[in-house]
């Protein structure tokens, strides 16, 4: 197993847990629980991308948010250079988070419908008391050119704007306190094909221009395999495998992974991959099953997954994988 | 847009009411009482003689001002208070929620009466009362918006860039709430008149000689069998102002929603 | 993946020239301008678009559901022989739901909250079958008579002829409908379908939804079914499922598809034919084969390069400059040349017509990219 050094890893997250309480009766005690994020281990290191991939409800979405301190509650480590964010106070957060920025999903929600582009733009400096006036419209100027905007659009609204041009907004936003980290949650969900093209060339453009750090989240694995180095699949809250993006499309090990893929429709007719049919309805958070939270859909379910959860479990050049088929004593290739 | 011509050309009445009105509103002729509309007189006179038109003009200040202000009070009071509540939550909002609760159980009319008794007659107190049962609405409909607002991205994002609650509260969720007010307020406006009417009807509000509109229908009840015209009239000009204000409203709410969601998916 | 299909000769819908503008305050929105596709007997036809290019709009057509402030101005549409733009609202009312039916893209919305699943997969039985026989089944059944004592006497409402559905009982004919709504969960591989039945849509999980809606569409088995982006909202893998299912369905019934997505990934896994659509035109029209390995339009290839994809390696994506447009004041002649590499001055003069340029597959393009290769 390569040695990480340590000073290269830019964010390490270690058995972060999320739940949500659900509420419920007369009195609105707590009932029970949605496990959101169940104990996960992910890390990236400077400079490149880490995909997560996963279906709804598996928890990447509050991952992200987790990460950036927009939710609340969260337990076990993160940490970003070497610092546990869910220990800092108030005010050791909102300095830190002119090195963290989020890029969300809907470009329409995300921008303030009565704010200006140089407003929506400028915000970030305006609240960190960077600069102002004059300084500020050039700073935000220049931002804008950085993701193809022009200065004629400083004064518009975001209405005014197409989806991808909302997007772009969205990202000049998130670059203007220069952050080392960026998450993006699912950026061009909501964008045309021909429009995601120009966003996801852009991302790329700009994590090389300038040494950004990319954590990529997304449910579309033809995107993530597009943009990432590292990818991670989640499922059920639970990280089921990482492994660099080779690796995982070269050899998916986790049977989730393995339907992941048969199931993605490949634009070439003449393709062929293996049809593999998961039965049965995805578990609900707040009841996850016992063991491997994937072995109600499993097709290769054994006995011992029913009783333990698999651990993360790494196999060779850093592609970790949690499944008891690959377990400890004989590797079981599929 | 009518409704705008006519609000205009109410605030222009009250307005000028001194240089449209032929007569003072006070000015007593015994001699000319109960006469019915004509050149001289276009509304005809009251039972003391005065002008109507004269009186109606100059009563629209009255409503107008009254609406203005019972308004403008209930609407400050209701965004703060439905702020608070909307954007903490929790036990705040509770607590908030079930004294506006109380407030809005009683009809208003109720409600303005009761305090109006308490302070005494006068269009003053009334004013007060008014807008001391107006606020609940305000709060309620503020707090709907905030919860709504609070839940989006933006707001979202500018939590993430580091804003503080203060920041948000001001730049990001009291800008957007801005719009349902203002198309309340504007449809209220026309509401407040027909309450403050309705007061002055019944004797609380504007006391005698006051040309108020309703203060003019409760006398004018009196000898409507005999003389149409002293109800009439002050009913007409209620009837027109509340249109007037629903129209500007429903009007106001077609220009400041659809620009918000002219780039739909 | 070539898939059977029926008889491919028989066409049971054809598009002539479709218009359809959208009268609003800002201006007519010409949505179709012009839309010509057939689909044939137990074939999947895929509409593949952007926003704006119109695909939700002509199935809407088809079954005449456009709405005010829209309008079908020109053009024909024949179900099988009959123009379905001159029927009148009852003869179309026949045709919806029970020979073409369509399911759109969020059930949860399509779905009446306040209705159980039994409920709404019935009205569309009651409304177009004629339970007769199957009361008659029922009550026989209740009774312990056997079906082939045909000639009973002394039950003459066992006689088909001597019963119609009005004279049945409301408790009759909801025993019969909820028969019918089992075989119509059954057909979409529902698990426990009577349980099901009795459950209310929030209860259940998107994919889930989606069978019932497919149940609700299949219920009378209708001859042309219409899935406009149907899996759109659901995850990869209930996708997947979803699909299978529909393949399944349609060797078994001989539907025919049309499959309306912006996912090129879908077309060229499930369709046997395609028709690009953009800003209200079609575009390129063919074979999947054809149209994913030799694209002549210049939309087509754009939008194939502009893809990341799983089975092979993706550099730079290529990148479609410009918008779609508005389509109020759309672009003169072609609607895609502001955006066309290769557009030349007769591109913005006048509008290219769809041409053959091999067996089957058609090109609306003066400069049509031939043996550009690999899609």
């Amino acid at each position: 197993m390569a040695v990480r050094v340590q000073e290269q890893l830019l964010l390490e997250v270690r058995d972060m847990r999320k739940y949500f309480e659900i509420r419920g009766g007369l009195l609105q005690r707590t009932v029970n629980y949605v496990r959101a994020v169940d104990g996960i281990n992910i890390s990236i290191k400077k400079g490149e991308t880490l995909g997560l991939v996963g279906e709804s409800g598996c928890g990447k979405t509050t991952t992200g948010r987790v990460i950036l301190h927009l939710v609340e509650g969260a337990t076990g480590e993160v940490l970003f250079r070497g610092r546990n964010l869910l220990e800092l106070n108030k005010k050791e957060i909102r300095s830190l988070r002119r090195d963290m920025q989020m890029v969300f999903q809907d470009p329409y929600s995300s921008l303030n419908p009565r704010m200006t582009v140089r407003d929506i733009i400028g915000e970030p400096l305006l609240v960190h008391g960077i600069c102002r006036g004059q300084e500020l419209r050039d700073r935000v100027l220049k931002l804008m050119k950085m993701v193809g905007l022009e200065e004629e659009h400083l004064s518009r609204y975001a209405h005014e704007f197409s989806g991808g041009q909302r997007q772009r907004i969205g990202i000049a936003r998130a670059l203007a306190l220069e952050p080392a980290l960026i998450v993006l949650d699912e950026p061009t969900s909501s964008l045309d094909v021909s429009v995601q093209s120009q966003i996801l060339n852009l991302l790329t453009d700009l994590q090389s221009e300038l040494g950004l750090t990319y954590l990529f989240i997304s449910h579309d694995l033809s995107v993530i395999k597009h943009m990432s180095t590292r990818i991670a699949v989640m499922y059920l809250g639970k990280i089921v495998e990482i492994a660099s993006k080779e690796d995982l499309f070269k050899e998916p090990l986790h049977p989730y992974t393995q339907a992941l893929f048969s199931a993605v429709p490949v634009p070439n007719p003449h393709y062929k991959k293996p049809r593999i049919m998961l039965h049965g309805e995805v578990p609900s958070p707040s009841s996850p099953p016992s063991g491997c939270p994937f072995h109600t859909r499993c097709p290769h379910i054994m006995e011992v997954c029913k009783e333990r959860e698999p651990e993360l479990i790494d196999v060779g050049n850093e592609h970790l994988v949690a499944c008891h088929l690959v377990g400890s004593p004989l590797p079981n290739r599929l | 847009m009518a409704g705008f011509l006519i609000f205009a050309g109410l605030v222009a009445v009250a307005l000028f009411a001194d240089f449209i009105a032929p007569y003072s509103p006070y000015a007593v002729d015994l001699s000319t009482k109960f006469l019915p509309p004509s050149v001289a007189h276009l509304f005809g006179t009251d039972e003391l003689g005065r002008d109507i038109f004269s009186r109606v003009v100059h009563g629209s200040r009255i409503s107008l001002v009254v609406g203005a202000v019972v308004v403008s009070i209930a609407s400050t009071i209701g965004v703060f208070v439905g702020g608070i509540a909307g954007f903490y939550g929790g036990k705040i909002d509770e607590l908030i929620m079930r004294v506006t609760d109380v407030f809005l159980a009683f009809p208003s009319i109720v409600l303005a009466l009761a305090v109006g008794s308490a302070l005494g007659a006068g269009i003053q107190n009334v004013t007060i009362a008014l807008a001391f049962s107006w606020w609940p609405w305000y709060a309620r409909l503020v707090r709907g918006q905030v919860l709504t607002i609070r839940e989006t991205q933006y707001v979202e994002a500018a939590a993430s860039i580091g804003g503080g609650n203060f920041h948000i509260i001001t730049k990001h969720v009291l800008p957007n709430c801005v719009a349902p007010i203002i198309v309340n307020a504007s449809m209220d406006l026309g509401y407040v008149i027909l309450a403050a009417a309705s007061l002055g009807f019944l004797g609380i509000g504007a006391q005698p000689p006051m040309p108020e509109w309703g203060l003019m229908i409760s006398i004018g009840r009196l000898y409507a069998i005999d003389y149409w015209w002293l109800a009439t009239f002050p009913g007409f000009a209620i009837m027109v102002s509340v249109l007037a204000f629903n129209l500007v409203g429903d009007g106001l709410r077609d220009v400041l929603d659809p620009r918000l969601r002219r780039f739909g998916r | 993946m070539i898939r059977p299909t029926g008889n491919r000769s028989c066409k049971i819908l054809t598009i002539k020239n479709l218009k359809t503008y959208f009268y609003t305050y800002a201006g007519v929105v010409q949505a179709l301008n012009g839309v010509s596709l057939e689909v044939f007997e137990g074939e999947t036809l895929g509409l593949v678009g952007e926003t704006g290019s119109g695909k939700s709009v002509t199935a809407l057509s088809i079954l005449r559901l456009v709405d005010s402030p829209g309008k079908i101005v020109g053009g024909e549409i024949y179900f099988r022989d009959e123009n379905l733009l001159q029927k009148t609202e009852d003869e179309l009312r026949n045709i919806r739901g029970n020979k073409i039916s369509i399911i759109f893209q969020d059930p949860m919305t399509y779905l009446n909250p306040v209705l159980t699943i039994k409920s709404q997969i019935a009205e569309a039985i009651m409304l177009h079958q004629d339970l007769t026989e199957t009361v008659i089944e029922i009550k026989k059944q209740k009774a312990g008579i056997k079906q082939e004592t045909a000639d009973e006497s002394s039950t003459n409402i066992f006689k088909p002829e001597n019963a119609k559905s009005r004279n049945f009982s409301k408790r009759d004919l909801e025993d019969a409908a909820m028969e019918k709504v089992v075989e119509a969960l059954t057909l979409v591989k529902m698990p426990n379908p009577q349980e099901i039945a009795k459950r209310y849509p929030h209860e259940l999980s998107g994919g889930m939804r989606q069978r019932v809606m497919m149940a609700m569409a299949l219920a009378c088995r209708p001859e042309l079914l219409i899935c406009d982006e149907a899996t759109t909202f659901l995850d990869v893998t209930t996708q997947a499922e979803i699909l299978e299912l529909l393949k399944e369905i349609q060797e078994k019934t001989g539907t025919s598809i049309i499959l309306i997505t912006h996912n090129l990934g879908l077309v060229a896994e499930t369709c046997d034919r395609i028709a690009v659509m953009y800003a209200g035109d079609v575009v390129e029209y063919g074979a999947t084969s054809q149209i994913f390995d030799n694209p002549c339009h210049p939309y087509t290839h754009g939008l194939l390069e502009a893809i990341p994809r799983l089975d092979r390696e993706t550099g730079r994506l290529a990148v479609i400059r410009g918008s779609v447009p508005n389509l109020i004041s759309p672009p003169s002649g072609c609607r895609f040349h502001p955006r066309c590499p290769y557009a030349k001055d007769v591109c913005e003069r006048e509008k290219p017509e769809l041409v053959e340029i091999e067996p089957n597959h058609f090109v609306a393009c003066y400069f049509p990219l031939v043996g550009s290769g690999g899609g």
